[in-house]
């Protein structure tokens, strides 16, 4: 019997279309041998067995070639043999659960530092692969122009201000420098330093008008961000600086990395 | 009518075409996963393409025929996305994808019998009231035919249509290697489709795998594609084309031509 032929059928379908979704996902994951419970032929001159080691094969090249885009870096730094190796155990184990397939591999870092776990560049190579997620994840959040100068006498009379973030604001914290190696940048010997070298990073990534760009933080700006993560009134922002000085040295730090999206008058409640 | 050729739009194209606005294609068909799950690059990209051309929106994740149902969420994104960029098509491919917890973001195939046709035209009466625009779905490619089919898929993809209000995205590259590796005219599938029921044509080339072939949508369209377009341009002159192209990406000069040697077959078969 042949698709897209004239036949008349012969029946005997006794797979529920759920159960047969379910053993064909099971061929496709290599859960079960390269069996179904419905009779089929395989295409050109493939044998049966074959013809399901077609999908099978796709899922993990699919995969795989999924993996590769979101961690080209990872890729370059482990060499093409033990990333081939590690996407495609990452993709045996793992499901995707999203529809959207970009979505595949938040949890690579965490498998690759378990896989490597005992050696060196573990901890790097999680810390990379976590940094090459942030920025992806980044890119594909809105841009909006961050403010480079404002008036706050502009605002004078209001009971408050809101200062609102740019919305693909994402703080990264890990323990390597890894935005040194991080795909054009870098060599293998700067890899090689950055694993012997721990050095605790923060960086701000947001959206340029073109792509994402990261910025090293003070402490005390990054602190502030993780509190307020969205946004924070100007009064609480006083109260979290102390003087007025560290105000305007926080001011200006927030307008010189780009993060500070719009200033919101906010009105006194109304009284009633 | 007006012969409507255009070509899938790839990021790679995409300062060619914003700097170029090329005027031998008539619109673009995009991924509409790549555009509906971003606010970011991608999307802007898409937003100053559509300020010059009409768009396609074709999915590859809707999986119409799980027997899980349909996804709201996933079509509520797409709805969301099409109420935004306008798309003059939304559509995707006549298979099922894998399980919600399980996604093997493939184009699987299933045995054409009564239980999936019932199962079909259920999830696309709820598709369409979700997304509230009717809906158009590809043949897709298959390396395997099942015994246990009732329908000949011709006669299922008619029979899907004609009682759900849906339309058939017809690729002819598909078809061909459909006919290659299974053994059949695609003719016959073409001839027995009616044209209002055909909302576009897909072409593409397949990778000759030596024992089968493979549509991988890497190589140029194919003679016999081409050909088969020729000989049922009299019927095909008015439905939308597009020239498709997902790996070894030429050239946008390159697709164009494809694009226009498809353009004057159908401009031939106008004038018959």
């Amino acid at each position: 019997m042949r698709a897209g032929s004239p036949h008349s059928g012969r029946g005997g379908f006794v797979l529920t279309p759920a159960e047969f979704q379910r053993e064909f996902l099971d061929v496709v994951r290599k859960r079960k041998d390269p069996a179904l419970g419905v009779a089929f032929r395989g295409a050109g001159k493939l044998s049966n067995p074959e013809a399901l080691n077609v999908y099978a094969e796709g899922y993990g090249a699919r995969m795989f070639e999924s993996l590769g885009e979101n961690f080209e870096t990872v890729w370059r730094v482990l060499g093409d043999e033990a990333f081939i190796e590690a996407a495609r155990a990452f993709a045996q184990e793992g499901v995707s659960r999203s529809r959207n397939l970009n979505d595949y591999g938040e949890t690579f870092p965490a498998f690759l530092r378990e896989r490597f776990a005992g050696s060196t560049f573990a901890a790097a190579l999680s810390d990379l692969a976590r940094f090459e997620w942030a920025f992806a994840d980044c890119f594909n959040r809105p841009f909006f122009p961050p403010l480079t100068a404002f008036d706050l006498t502009e605002f004078a009379g209001c009971a408050d201000i809101r200062l609102e973030w740019v919305p693909s604001l994402e703080v990264f914290e890990a323990q390597h420098p890894v935005q040194r190696v991080h795909r054009d940048a870098g060599t293998e010997a700067g890899w090689n330093e950055l694993v012997d070298n721990p050095e605790a990073t923060v960086l701000l990534l947001r959206r340029s008008p073109t792509g994402v760009v990261s910025h090293t933080a003070t402490p005390q700006l990054v602190g502030l961000l993780r509190e307020f993560k969205r946004h924070v009134e100007l009064s609480r922002f006083i109260e979290a600086a102390g003087s007025m000085e560290r105000v305007s040295e926080w001011m200006n730090e927030i307008v010189e990395v780009g993060v500070l999206a719009s200033l919101i008058p906010v009105q006194p409640p109304s009284s009633t | 009518m007006a012969i409507e050729c255009g070509v899938g739009l790839r990021p790679t194209h995409y300062s060619h075409v914003l700097e170029h606005l090329p005027r031998d294609v008539d619109f673009f068909e995009i991924i509409s996963e790549n555009y509906m799950y971003s606010e970011g690059r991608p999307r802007e990209w898409l937003t100053r393409i559509r300020e010059h051309y009409p768009i396609h929106a074709h999915g590859v994740s809707m999986s119409i025929f799980s027997s899980e149902g349909v996804n709201i969420p996933y079509l509520q994104k797409l709805r969301d996305f099409a109420d935004a960029f306008e798309p003059r098509l939304v559509s995707d491919h006549a298979c099922w994808t894998g399980a919600d917890r399980d996604n093997a973001h493939d184009l699987l195939p299933f045995p054409m019998t009564k239980e999936f046709l019932e199962l079909g035209l259920a999830n696309i009466g709820r598709a369409q009231d979700i997304i509230k625009r009717p809906l158009a779905f590809e043949n897709l490619s298959a390396y395997l035919a099942f015994e246990s089919s009732t329908f000949q898929e011709w006669d299922f993809l008619v029979e899907l249509c004609r009682r759900s209000g849906c339309r058939l995205l017809l690729d002819l590259n598909n078809l061909w290697v459909n006919g290659q590796n299974l053994g059949f005219d695609p003719a016959h599938f073409v001839a027995a489709i009616p044209s209002e029921l055909i909302a576009q044509l897909h072409l593409g080339g397949p990778t000759d795998d030596g024992r089968f072939l493979f549509d991988t949508h890497s190589t140029a369209v194919p003679e016999p594609v081409f050909a088969l377009l020729e000989r049922f341009a009299a019927k095909l002159h008015s439905v939308p084309l597009i020239v498709e192209r997902d790996g070894d990406i030429p050239t946008f000069e390159a697709l164009a031509a494809e694009c226009a040697r498809a353009r004057r077959i159908l401009a031939a078969g106008a004038s018959c």
